[in-house]
């Protein structure tokens, strides 16, 4: 071949190529039509990147379609997830705290999924109202404590101090259906008492109390474009159903820019890169590419943050339960259609597509998350008073649903809701208020035969 | 003409790249089309892959399983609990006991022999607690008792600042240590050394108390596992029972009988991985023997043959080391369905066993010796082979 031949070649292939995308985005204008998000195969909650496995092995899977080079980035992001920090100096992964919450990923979130509402796995996130000379940090999107910064690191190598002392005390309560039938809540209590005189605790300290969330799946929450949650998003209510839904708009320490915010129980990280480097620095003690120390040295390069990151990209959604038996089926079929009715399905969105992904199997994906990945307003009674960038003191993201059933079969114990307050998704419904103070209601006034359908479906995720 | 064709296979692959670009529904309408079962992306030629060239060359894409759901031998799944999972916890235990006890005739009485006695202890408790990997579902990683008496790399930086503080050094302070400062690989360094085989003359006072302490709670911890097992703690049902009625109505954890069976099964999957891609092949493949788990004892073989036996009692419903067999088994089952399929199952542990008891030990030494080469890969490969044959030919059974 000579070089004049392929000289000429680069403006064939342009033109080609805009021919072939006319083409296809007229192919696509005709599919979409046709196939407006059949969610033909009701159990592919991931789409193609569904894994039939209902054990404890259910959050750990690689998606399927990964070609092999994405498998064996996969497999690293794996160990880099699993590796346990240790202190300076060290042969291997060193660099841990000084101060921390865990020592490696995988330590909160266990075979990743939630974890429970325990020191070790749990963690306190802290800030200081907002006020004049007492000003929000872009990058953190709250008012950093003096002494405990923007999270309570209840750990810290030998010969360090942790940042304060937390207990997590429980208050019951009680409230009933309409039937009548007695249901107990409770909620954690927190105490943060000073370490030492030095480090006093401030008066006016806003806590909030966090339990890991699963990590599958979120490759596929990454890929569903921002202009379909701006389309979903209804800040001010237009259509009067009493849900509003807002995006949090937070720092992108990988694009240092404002994007929009997916992650997190209040979406306050924007994407897994940024999760997974805040992690790193915040929960580990880690200084990484993103968060480096102060003095600007590190204790593990881009390559580690990127492979544990998509480590997590590329995880599989399990299949929904495959229910053979036809009473049981239809059982769930009916808890399904209690799920809508009662308008459950306003926020937690049985159905929405992903875009474009640098991994393929991720890419243009008809996904089940039950999620819409907006701020919701959750009434009081959930209410952590701790608004963190956009998100108010009472707005939490919803939670995606996709393989909530499996929750304490991948780890028995863990809790729901942001604080794990929740021993059973039961207690989670009864929790709801705001904007879902009316699906909860709903709920309360369901004949129990029709409540246990509700849960029937929902364990059936 | 052969200019043509090519103009021609181009315009169709940049046609797929770029219909998955503005979002064509074909990917998705492929993934509908398949059952549970098959919930993998087909392989090859879909999705527009084919037409870049070159890309994923190196394997086949990554699939999912394709479990039947139709294992419904509930007596099978309560015969692995009762035969193998609550007596290796009660082994464990028991030897978690002893270790503790020999450590505390070692610290009492600093001899060459109660040195060699405490050491003796810790690998058969190593041994007894490798053999669970299969079944680490349940409360071992949700109460935290795996990472309190299993985490790797052990923190020596803290532990030698420990050692070097002036602190009294209690049970009860050792409990609340950060996880890789105790646990079975803290004791090990200790009690081995960081080069395994540290002299006696060697152990402070201050090291024998610290161990003491470990060797306490240790026990405590492998007691509150079994426990949790047993009988429940912490307000939690025993989860023995939790287990053992997969399939019953009230069962919200393992709703079907094959939801436990696919537990056991994936267990033993995961095992023979972490044998054959993790433990052994990763330190192998890179050469370092850093990345060998009990090094400072000089017994990674140990934990190696000991997950791979953890995978086959798991298939056989057996615990060969306290004489227990399971009537019914994955074994007996597949027997009933498939019999040259159990055949070769079981013909395939003992080519794996035999490959890795002929690797020359300790494998610390042999890792990067080029003699041991052959016999290194070779246990890989037909770890990896019986790994294979479950995935493929006992899973879509299960």
């Amino acid at each position: 071949m000579t070089s004049s031949r392929t000289a000429r070649k680069p403006l064939s292939y342009l033109l080609l190529f805009a021919a072939a995308c006319l083409v296809a985005i007229l192919f696509s204008i005709a599919f979409q039509r046709i196939t407006i998000l059949p969610m033909g195969n009701e159990n592919l909650a991931g789409g193609g990147t569904t894994f039939y496995n209902r054990s404890s092995h259910a959050f750990g899977q690689p998606a399927p379609g990964l070609n092999g080079k994405e498998m064996s980035l996969h497999t690293e992001g794996d160990a880099a997830f699993d590796a346990v920090f240790v202190t300076a100096p060290a042969p291997i992964n060193a660099g841990l705290g000084p101060k921390f919450n865990s020592s490696s990923c995988s330590g909160c979130h266990i075979k990743n999924g939630r974890g429970m509402p325990q020191l070790g796995q749990a963690l306190v996130r802290t800030s200081l109202p907002a006020a004049i000379g007492m000003p929000i940090a872009k990058t953190e999107g709250v008012v950093p404590d003096p002494v405990l910064g923007t999270q309570l690191q209840d750990s810290a190598v030998c010969g360090e101090q942790p940042e304060a002392n937390v207990t997590i005390s429980w208050m019951e309560t009680t409230g009933h259906y309409a039937d009548g039938e007695v249901y107990e809540l409770r909620s954690p209590q927190i105490a943060v008492t000073a370490i030492d005189s030095k480090h006093s605790i401030s008066k006016n300290l806003l806590t909030s109390l966090r339990i890991p969330p699963p990590v599958f799946g979120v490759g596929l929450l990454e890929a569903i474009p921002a202009s379909t949650l701006e389309a979903i998003a209804d800040p001010e209510d237009k259509n009067k159903d009493g849900i509003s839904g807002r995006i949090n708009r937070v720092w992108n320490f990988e694009t240092k820019r404002v994007d929009v915010g997916r992650f997190g129980l209040k979406a306050n990280s924007a994407t897994l890169i940024s999760q997974t480097a805040t992690a790193y620095a915040h929960d580990m003690g880690v200084a990484n590419p993103l968060l480096p120390n102060k003095d600007g040295t590190l204790e593990i390069d881009q390559a580690t943050v990127e492979a544990s990151a998509f480590y997590t990209q590329t995880l599989a959604v399990p299949a929904r339960a495959k229910v053979d038996d036809p009473t049981a089926k239809k059982v769930v079929q009916t808890g399904e259609r209690l799920f809508e009715q009662a308008n459950c399905a306003a926020c937690h969105l049985g159905a929405i597509k992903t875009g474009a992904a640098t991994v393929n199997a991720l890419a243009n994906q008809a996904i089940a998350p039950y999620t819409d990945l907006l701020l919701h307003d959750m009434g009081q009674g959930l209410a952590d008073g701790r608004p963190d960038f956009e998100a108010r003191g009472q707005e939490w993201r919803t939670s995606p649903l996709w393989g909530l059933g499996l929750t304490q079969t991948v780890l028995p114990y863990s809790g729901y809701l942001h604080d794990g307050r929740a021993r059973s998704v039961e207690e989670a419904i009864l929790w709801h208020g705001g904007e879902a103070e009316g699906a909860k209601q709903a709920f309360v006034e369901m004949i129990k035969g029709d409540r246990q359908a509700l849960l029937k479906f929902l364990n059936s995720l | 003409m052969v200019r043509q064709l090519k103009a021609a296979e181009l315009f169709l692959s940049l046609g797929l790249v770029a219909s998955l670009a503005v979002g064509c529904s074909t990917p998705e309408k492929a993934a509908d089309n398949l059952t549970v079962g098959e919930a993998a992306i087909a392989e090859g030629g879909e999705g527009g892959e084919g037409g870049e060239g070159g890309e994923g060359g190196e394997g086949a894409m990554s699939k999912s399983l394709n479990w039947a759901n139709r294992f419904d031998n509930q007596a099978a799944i309560a015969d692995f609990t009762d035969k193998v999972v609550i007596p290796n916890y009660v082994q464990y235990a028991n030897r978690t006991a002893a270790l503790s006890q020999a450590i505390d005739r070692f610290a009492a009485e600093p001899s060459e022999a109660n040195l060699m006695a405490a050491r003796a202890a810790w690998s058969e408790t190593r041994i007894s607690w490798e053999t669970t990997e299969t079944f680490a579902f349940g409360p071992a990683g949700s109460l935290g008792f795996d990472g309190a008496m299993d985490s790797w790399p052990v923190n020596r930086t803290d532990i030698e600042n420990l050692l070097s503080g002036e602190e009294p050094i209690t049970v009860e302070q050792v409990a609340q240590l950060q996880d890789t400062e105790k646990g079975m690989h803290a004791i090990e360094y200790l009690l081995f050394g960081p080069e395994a085989g540290k002299p006696l003359a060697e152990f402070s006072d201050r090291e024998t108390t610290f161990l003491s302490a470990l060797g306490q709670d240790l026990n405590q911890s492998a007691d509150a596992l079994l426990a949790s097992w047993q009988e429940g703690i912490e307000g939690q049902p025993a989860y023995k029972t939790v287990f053992a009625s997969a399939g019953n109505a009230d069962n919200a954890i393992y709703p079907t009988t094959a939801a436990a069976a696919q537990e056991l099964v994936s267990g033993i999957i995961d095992s023979l991985t972490e044998v054959g891609e993790e433990k052994l092949a990763a330190p192998f493949e890179a050469q370092n023997t850093q990345g060998l788990e009990s090094r400072f004892s000089a017994q990674t073989m140990n934990d190696l043959k000991s997950n791979l036996q953890s995978a086959e009692n798991g298939y056989m419903g057996a615990l060969p080391t306290e004489n227990l067999q399971a009537q019914e088994s994955i074994s007996t089952y597949i027997a009933a369905v498939d019999p040259g399929l159990d055949k070769k199952v079981k013909a395939e542990f003992a080519e794996a066993s035999s490959a890795l008891e002929a690797v020359p030990t300790p494998l610390e030494q042999y890792l990067t010796d080029p003699a041991a080469k052959g016999e290194i890969e070779r246990a890989i490969a037909s770890i990896l082979a019986v790994k294979a044959t479950l995935e493929n030919e006992v899973v879509p059974l299960i």
